[in-house]
């Protein structure tokens, strides 16, 4: 029966920002996803809309770390029922203290580091397998339509299965850790050494960059072109450490090249 | 293209922008993905291949974190490919000029986001509101009720900016004006994934990745704080 629980939860925290607001937040979603899990917790319908209304106030977290907080307030409410008190006001500052831990991990580990490594991964096999070259150059242009379609086999199922693999997992492992050990899930979420893994993971993706670099690169054999190249590389991710906006960095590389075809820059 | 055809592609639209605002994320919304997926509806699954690939590279570091609603790189995909794949076969010119037309949008979708939320707020209200033996039923309709809402509006948005822009579209794309323009074009297709790469380069060097959107996202938090 938890185990059912536990499933109508995990499923329903994809739903955690439906109700996205600026004054609560996740607190709708949140709500509506532990709801199966607080009806195992709490033995009267008035004991259950206690925690319902509880559990309506401000919550925000990383999205896939919401399960793990869910499990860890099951546990709290299952204790708060056990010793017949009908509040506890630590539950809300654990739950915001947790959310806004998990938060500054989910952000910097899921958001900046294993996004960005997925995509660089599934964007660079998918270059090499659906553009490849013969003899340095490009066998088909952008447009060949086994090629893209090639290509966007690879970005859309490689990206998605390698992303979601760990997502799903973490959401799912993760209440369940929760929901067992209570706040002693931070052990385990420490165990995974998360901002260990990101270090080695962004150092891997770098890896990759450049062999997409290379990829891309080799389509051309113009030195002309491949100066021109290396030239907006370098110059967009100085821009770019400099805080140049990506929106003014694209019309510059559009502007540049408009500017290079008008003083008679042209390549084959 | 015809009106159903261009209805359908709103509600397809629609329905991936859900990705990252009611459902998931299951990261369906990132350029990549959408790119290509909505150019294969579209028709011209290599028209979003490129599209998508150079908006991925480009605004590899966009994210939402606490407050802050970032940029809108799917909806700037989305218009792109919509606008690229009007005419049957697409030169790389055609792809940037669409690219070109459609990055002001993410602001727009933007600032439409902002919006809606404020909207969810009323409709989270009104949930607050009810008493506490209807609360669980509230709670389902407030969640259905913010997924509809946010893919009606979605749909309603794309579907007025893809017929609008179709309109100036079919002008710009074949006006002999921008004949002199197009081999320039050409070649910012070819220069515009190696920006992105660059771009990459920064954010994989960068020791604090998702802390490069704070000095702004401060500035939108004390926007969005509400009144005392």
């Amino acid at each position: 029966m938890r185990l059912l629980a536990e499933l109508q939860t995990f499923v329903r925290s994809f739903f955690l920002q439906a109700l996205w607001n600026y004054e609560r937040m996740q607190n709708v979603g949140f709500d509506f996803s532990i709801e199966p899990l607080l009806k195992r917790a709490c033995r009267t319908r008035e004991s259950l809309a206690r925690a319902l209304r509880r559990h309506f106030e401000y919550f925000n977290v990383h999205p896939y770390f919401a399960p793990i907080i869910m499990g860890v307030i099951f546990n709290k409410e299952k204790e708060l029922t056990d010793s017949k008190r009908t509040d506890d006001p630590t539950m809300t500052v654990l739950k915001n203290t947790m959310g806004a831990a998990f938060g500054a991990v989910g952000d910097h580990v899921i958001w900046g580091t294993w996004r960005p490594f997925c995509a660089v991964m599934a964007l660079s096999v998918g270059l090499l397998v659906g553009y490849p070259t013969v003899n340095g150059a490009l066998q088909s242009s952008f447009f060949h339509v086994p090629g893209a379609i090639l290509c966007a086999k690879w970005w859309v199922v490689g990206f998605l299965s390698m992303f979601n693999s760990i997502h799903i997992w973490l959401r799912w492992r993760g209440l369940q850790k929760a929901v067992s050990e209570g706040p002693l899930v931070v052990r385990w979420v420490e165990s995974l050494h998360l901002q260990k893994w990101a270090a080695q993971i962004r150092r891997i993706g770098l890896l990759f960059l450049f062999s997409m670099v290379l990829i891309y690169f080799s389509h051309w054999r113009v030195s002309e072109m491949l100066i021109w190249m290396i030239a907006v590389l370098l110059g967009s991710a100085i821009l770019r450490r400099w805080g140049l906006s990506t929106v003014i960095i694209f019309y510059l590389v559009c502007g540049v090249s408009l500017a290079m075809t008008k003083l008679g820059i042209h390549w084959p | 293209m015809t009106s159903h055809r261009f209805i359908t592609a709103a509600m397809w639209a629609g329905l991936i922008a859900l990705d990252f605002t009611a459902c998931g994320p299951f990261m369906i919304s990132q350029p990549l993905v959408c790119g290509p997926l909505f150019g294969w509806l579209m028709g011209q699954v290599a028209v979003g291949v490129i599209i998508g690939g150079i908006i991925q590279l480009l605004w590899m570091d966009l994210s939402p974190i606490g407050v802050g609603i970032p940029y809108d790189a799917t909806s700037m995909t989305l218009l792109a490919v919509y606008w690229a794949c009007l005419p049957a076969h697409s030169s790389l010119s055609q792809v940037v000029l669409a690219l070109v037309v459609a990055v002001p949008f993410g602001f727009f979708f933007r600032w439409v986001d902002q919006l809606a939320r404020r909207m969810n707020a009323f409709l989270m209200h009104r949930v607050d509101r009810l008493p506490d033996e209807r609360l669980a039923p509230g709670l389902w309709a407030g969640i259905i009720g913010g997924i509809t809402w946010s893919w009606v509006r979605y749909t309603v948005t794309y579907a007025a900016l893809f017929g609008f822009g179709q309109i100036a579209w079919d002008r710009l794309a074949y006006s002999p004006r921008l004949t002199p323009v197009d081999q320039g074009l050409t070649m910012a297709a070819l220069l515009l994934p190696v920006a992105g790469m660059g771009t990459t380069l920064e954010l994989f060097l960068s020791d604090e990745p998702e802390g490069r959107w704070a000095p702004w996202r401060a500035k939108q938090a004390k926007k969005e704080e509400p009144p005392a």
